[in-house]
């Protein structure tokens, strides 16, 4: 991949140790390609923030690592899995937690059991455990006096912290985040914001696609700018924001960041 | 004025209307049954299954009532009868035959069972696919199963959005039973009819039955606000005080569970 070699590109220390590995994923709809052959490794702890243009293939990039969308070439491995059939699929969306632009919890569920769905119907846990479980979570976003309440009545930020109890309870190996808080109030962005650095210091591995680049600086280990589905250019936040190598790069900062 | 209201045509007015609700809920039941079939039917990926459920709802919701009943009624006789001479007959030596004609009910729920299922059908089908694309990838992502994701993420809220057309639908067919008169089926409309032949007032008499049939959708009507108040939840919470008090219990951190009936 020719655009592929900003520096901290090969950031990933050890090479067989990546947790998730892409190479050469291409996605077409229909005659658009959203994906032209993207290549990445993020390693176990490691927090890679997504930025780019809309269009540019971001949400596609992290909807194909949990399967959501099937990629049309290339390999994508997940701790060792490979995604291609349905069996494997199941296999690796346990392991790996999603978190969406609109939140997408279930209505017609309090916020407890949002959370407590999947670990019992997925995992088989215990109704005991997984409210314990849930509780604890619920807890760590901030919620848990809300754990009674339905999703409508909760406010976007507090309902996209749901959504991340309700991902975590899964205790994925790795979060994959699609625009969580694009969909919010200029003011709730930052509780949301909060979580995810919080988890990010406990050593999450994450993928993050956001407009936040106060975020990118301070929580990415790795940033990722893509643009017309390539990874145009990667480096840490430093070297990213201060000396980007790329124009497509300068052009789109100069654009994000004037005001 | 004694012959004007008999006891024998308060008696013949509520046999009919105890027949029409008899009529009706019967083959609305049924007409559930059915699209639930043909919805599902018509989520099928193989084109067969699919094109036999859109052959159906298109038959049946683009012809009359009326003329699906007088079908059911006095077309099937004369189908059976060929059906058995040209085909049980000689198959089975006279042994396995299709049973006599159906009674007027009978042909009467079966007509009006199979049209309103075609309605039913597009109700169904239209709930479940309302449900947000976003709501089955949240959890798909989580790793839960099809069965899954069906049972406990698309159907609970798309009952929720099925439940006033279901209203709607039950209302137009408790009026539609009144059809069944015309192949005789002694239901509100056939025994009014035959009351105004002995007291010869028909401005009463039919002003009687459309206030026992108004009176009948309006409990129907109430039945549907209830179902939905039930089948939303924040509005259940708030509409019960016994509940109210449980989940009062609950928040306090008394419960495990956050299901009905935890403790």
């Amino acid at each position: 991949m020719s655009a592929d070699s900003g520096s901290g590109g090969n950031g990933s220390a050890g090479n067989g140790a990546a947790l998730i590995t892409l190479e050469g994923v291409e996605k077409h709809f229909g005659s658009f390609k959203a994906l032209r052959g993207v290549d990445l490794e993020v390693d176990r702890g490691e927090v890679v923030v997504v930025i780019g243009p809309s269009g540019s293939g971001k949400s596609t990039l992290i909807r194909c690592i949990n399967g959501l969308e099937a990629h049309d070439a290339g390999t994508i491995t997940v701790d060792g899995i490979r995604i291609k059939d349905t069996r494997d699929l199941a296999e690796v969306r346990r392991e790996v937690g999603m978190v969406f632009q609109q939140f997408n919890l279930f209505p017609e569920m309090t916020v407890l059991r949002n959370v407590t769905l999947a670990p019992m119907r997925v995992r088989r846990a215990s109704r005991k455990l997984a409210v314990d479980t849930a509780r604890r979570l619920l807890d760590r976003v901030g919620i848990l006096e809300q754990a009674h309440k339905y999703p409508e009545e909760l406010s976007g930020g507090q309902q996209q912290r749901v959504a991340i109890a309700r991902a975590l309870a899964m205790e994925p190996k790795v979060m994959l985040f699609d625009e969580p808080t694009s969909a919010l109030d200029p003011e709730m962005i930052n509780e949301v914001l909060d979580v995810m650095k919080d988890l990010a210091a406990q050593g999450m591995t994450m993928i993050v696609v956001t407009h936040e680049m106060g975020f990118a600086r301070e929580v990415a280990d790795r940033v990722l700018f893509m643009d017309g589905g390539r990874v145009v250019e990667t480096g840490t936040p430093e070297h990213f924001f201060q000396n980007p190598t790329e124009d497509r790069t300068k052009l789109f900062l100069s654009k994000i960041l004037r005001h | 004025m004694s012959n004007v209201v008999t006891p024998a045509i308060l008696h013949a007015l509520l046999k009919g209307a105890v027949l029409s609700v008899e009529l009706s809920v019967l083959t609305y039941g049924l007409a559930l049954l059915f699209g639930l079939i043909a919805a599902l039917m018509r989520r099928s990926r193989n084109v067969v299954v699919k094109g036999v459920a859109r052959f159906y709802i298109e038959l049946f919701r683009g012809t009359p009532a009326l003329v699906q009943i007088f079908f059911a009624y006095f077309a099937t006789p004369q189908i059976f009868a060929w059906l058995n001479r040209l085909v049980f007959e000689p198959l089975s030596g006279g042994r396995v035959m299709i049973p006599p004609p159906l009674s007027p009910f009978a042909a009467a729920v079966l007509a009006l069972s199979m049209g309103y299922g075609a309605y039913l059908a597009e109700v169904i089908r239209a709930g479940i696919e309302s449900i947000h694309k976003g709501q089955v990838e949240a959890a798909a992502s989580l790793g839960l199963g099809g069965r899954d994701i069906m049972r406990f993420v698309v159907i609970p809220p798309a009952i929720r959005l099925m439940i006033p057309p279901f209203g709607n639908y039950a209302l137009a067919l408790l009026k539609d039973s009144s059809l069944a008169s015309t192949i005789s089926v002694v239901e509100l409309t056939l025994s009014t009819e035959r009351a105004i032949s002995y007291n010869y007032q028909p401005a009463m008499m039919w002003a009687a039955a459309a206030v026992i049939y108004l009176a009948l959708s309006i409990v129907g009507s109430f039945l549907f606000s209830y179902l939905e108040v039930v089948a939303d939840p924040i509005r259940r919470r708030r509409g019960r005080p016994l509940t109210r008090l449980a989940t009062a219990s609950e928040g306090a951190g008394a419960g495990t569970g956050d299901e009905e009936g935890g403790a």
